[in-house]
């Protein structure tokens, strides 16, 4: 070949490869959209980034940015700047989602756009179709069997003499330490209305009290580090501890458990509807609802058939579990968290 | 020739700091104005913001409770400002007389845990302090202890990691006072045969007492504000307003009743600062 059709030809050769990928990411259906949710950090935002964001952007090029932070924070942030809020979506608790409900701030998610969403069983549709619903965490009693002899059976076994120095629970007016009081209030006799019976027990366990950390992280950190021997805390937290090699036991105890069910919600305001939808499409799918299970043990909230070794490891795997999971009205424990959190903090600090 | 520069006029003046003015009323003045106004409203959550109300100021303040948890911050603030005293004094005495080249890789080191976020401090502070950590590491490998010991969650701990981490602004403030007191001086007192206690207490105190009160204060200031040790490193009974203000904030949803606990801090700041002053006033000004 001559030179200067030679030279013609590679030069063509390599503007196409060069503009191929381009040309092909374009046309992908969202090609140079990205989604900004809020985060809940560490093991949990891995597995929805490899089952849910990593599929949308293969398929449709769609990128999804999760932040990290503390949940609490995330939805003081999102209400206090609602006509421009800093997340598409957000991903949050049952009782985040309340407060947001309660604002205005979400969006209605339909069947029509977003297929998956009619597999949602009908119980884990606390807000109708304002938020779709992705997994259950339950706070339970848990402690570490290498330091602690006689196993934890209840909530209120924090109190135990033995464990003196030793307790770390969540800290008060936070979500997870008001669902430990209420199963501290079911297993003596009181309720959502009447918590002494909690308060009582909250008192008798002062001394075995060491630690409340304000986030989920320094509360796994301390356990990791065997600083704190036994408390309340997550079941897939606990679940991740032993993945680790802890020798942290999960109770159920047998008057009930309290949870939560996490839902991602699309805010009023997000730029990308379409691709909202197409995230909630992946993450109530098969891959997207297995995500959190298989990370960390969290329940499931669709008709996804759960492999059995799966199975046999999640919280609630039969009826007469799922039975003892308690209800909670939710906008009632938010108007009453900060009430027990004062009164919580009273009792220990004085 | 020279000529003498112009002397700039008040609206020049007014230009040339009008951007940080721009700044600090965008980012400080207006937030807090918002703040204060949060602090009156009449509800508890943090969606609903309207009506006038004292009640979030009167919840704290005929509450037993929130006095003492504000008299105890205060006090960790007063603790935290004197360990800094004693322990920062010497340090910006001799930085302050030590030539320029040899205090450059000091005046580094003072400074660098300020480059720091503070809640990389705080966990490194944990993993010291920790049962795994290298302080019980040291102490089981040495035999002083049989097993870890609980070294955090304890007022100690808190003053510890308060004093690490706002030493440098006594450090700082006292050798920016002592670098400009003649050393004639200390040599005139020992010549009238003061010893070196009495020179130190007659002639350096007083002269860097004005360095002394900045750091006291600056060191105060931050002591009273902390949040993030008290929760991290105090554990369960160590009780100061900051996490209170967070826990409110963040965790409780009640914007207002965070807003007035706010505003009660910097009030109470703000009173012990000035009664100091006072107080160092009537001590080291002569009239």
């Amino acid at each position: 070949m001559k030179r200067r059709p030679f030279l013609k030809l590679a030069s063509s050769l390599a503007a196409t490869s060069l503009a191929a990928p381009s040309v092909q990411a374009q046309s992908k259906k969202f090609a140079g959209v990205t989604l900004r949710i809020n985060g809940y950090g560490g093991t949990y935002d891995s597995a929805l980034t490899t089952n849910v964001a990593n599929p949308l952007e293969e398929k449709y090029g769609l990128k999804v940015r999760f932040i990290a932070g503390s949940t609490d924070a995330d939805l003081v942030k999102t209400v206090a700047s609602r006509d421009n809020p800093p997340y598409d979506l957000f991903m949050g608790d049952s009782p985040h989602m309340a407060q947001l409900t309660e604002a205005k701030m979400l969006e209605e998610i339909s069947s029509a756009d977003v297929p998956n969403f009619a597999r949602v069983f009908p119980n884990f549709r606390e807000f109708g179709a304002y938020a779709a619903p992705f997994s259950v965490a339950t706070i339970v009693p848990i402690y570490n069997s290498k330091l602690v002899k006689e196993p934890m059976t209840s909530y209120s076994d924090i109190a135990r003499p033995d464990l003196k120095g030793r307790v770390v629970v969540p800290r008060p007016g936070s979500t997870p330490a008001a669902l430990m009081m209420l199963g501290l209030a079911n297993e003596n006799g009181g309720s959502m209305s009447d918590m002494e019976p909690a308060y009582k027990v909250m008192a008798n366990a002062k001394p075995n009290i060491m630690a409340m950390p304000p986030t989920t992280i320094t509360q796994l950190q301390l356990f990791m580090d065997e600083e704190g021997t036994a408390g309340v805390f997550w079941d897939g937290r606990a679940h991740e501890m032993r993945t680790k090699g802890k020798p942290i036991v999960t109770v159920f105890p047998k008057n009930g458990v309290y949870g939560v069910t996490s839902y991602t919600a699309i805010l009023k305001g997000c730029k990308y509807r379409e691709a909202a939808n197409a995230y909630i499409e992946q993450l109530l799918s098969d891959q997207g609802m297995l995500a959190i299970p298989n990370a960390l043990r969290y329940g499931v909230t669709t008709d996804v058939k759960l492999p059995d070794q799966l199975k046999s490891e999640l919280l609630f795997n039969s009826p007469e579990r799922i039975a003892l999971k308690r209800p909670v009205d939710w906008s009632q424990l938010m108007k009453l968290r900060g009430e027990w959190g004062e009164k919580v903090n009273k009792i220990l600090g004085t | 020739m020279q000529s003498t520069p112009a002397k700039p006029g008040r609206g020049h003046l007014l230009l040339l700091i009008s951007p940080l003015l721009a700044v600090l009323i965008a980012f400080l003045v207006l937030p807090l104005v918002w703040l204060f106004r949060a602090s009156f409203y009449a509800g508890e959550g943090f969606v609903e913001r309207s009506g006038f109300s004292l009640a979030h100021y009167q919840h704290f303040l005929f509450d037993g409770y929130y006095l003492s948890v504000l008299v105890e911050t205060l006090l960790y603030g007063v603790v935290t400002a004197i360990v800094c005293a004693v322990i920062g004094f010497p340090v910006g005495y001799s930085l302050a007389r030590l030539p320029p080249q040899r205090r450059r890789w000091r005046m580094i080191i003072v400074i660098l845990p300020l480059t720091l976020s503070l809640v990389v401090v705080v966990f490194g502070w944990v993993a010291i302090l920790g049962r795994s950590g290298l302080v019980n590491s040291i102490l089981v490998a040495s035999g002083l202890f049989d097993s870890p010991h609980t070294l955090l969650f304890n007022k100690t701990a808190v003053i510890i990691v308060l004093v690490q981490q706002t030493i440098p602004f006594m450090i700082l403030s006292v050798m920016s006072v002592v670098a400009q007191i003649d050393p004639v001086l200390e040599h005139a007192a020992a010549n009238l045969r003061a010893n070196r206690f009495v020179t130190f207490a007659r002639v350096i105190i007083p002269l860097a007492a004005p360095g002394l009160m900045a750091g006291f204060v600056l060191v105060f200031v931050i002591a009273i504000s902390a949040f993030i040790t008290p929760m991290l490193v105090g554990g369960s009974r160590i009780r100061m307003i900051g996490s209170f203000i967070y826990e409110q904030m963040m965790s409780s949803m009640n914007w207002s009743f965070g807003a007035a606990m706010a505003f009660i801090i910097l009030g109470a700041g703000l009173l012990f600062t000035a009664l100091l002053n006072a107080l160092a006033a009537r001590r080291f000004v002569r009239r």
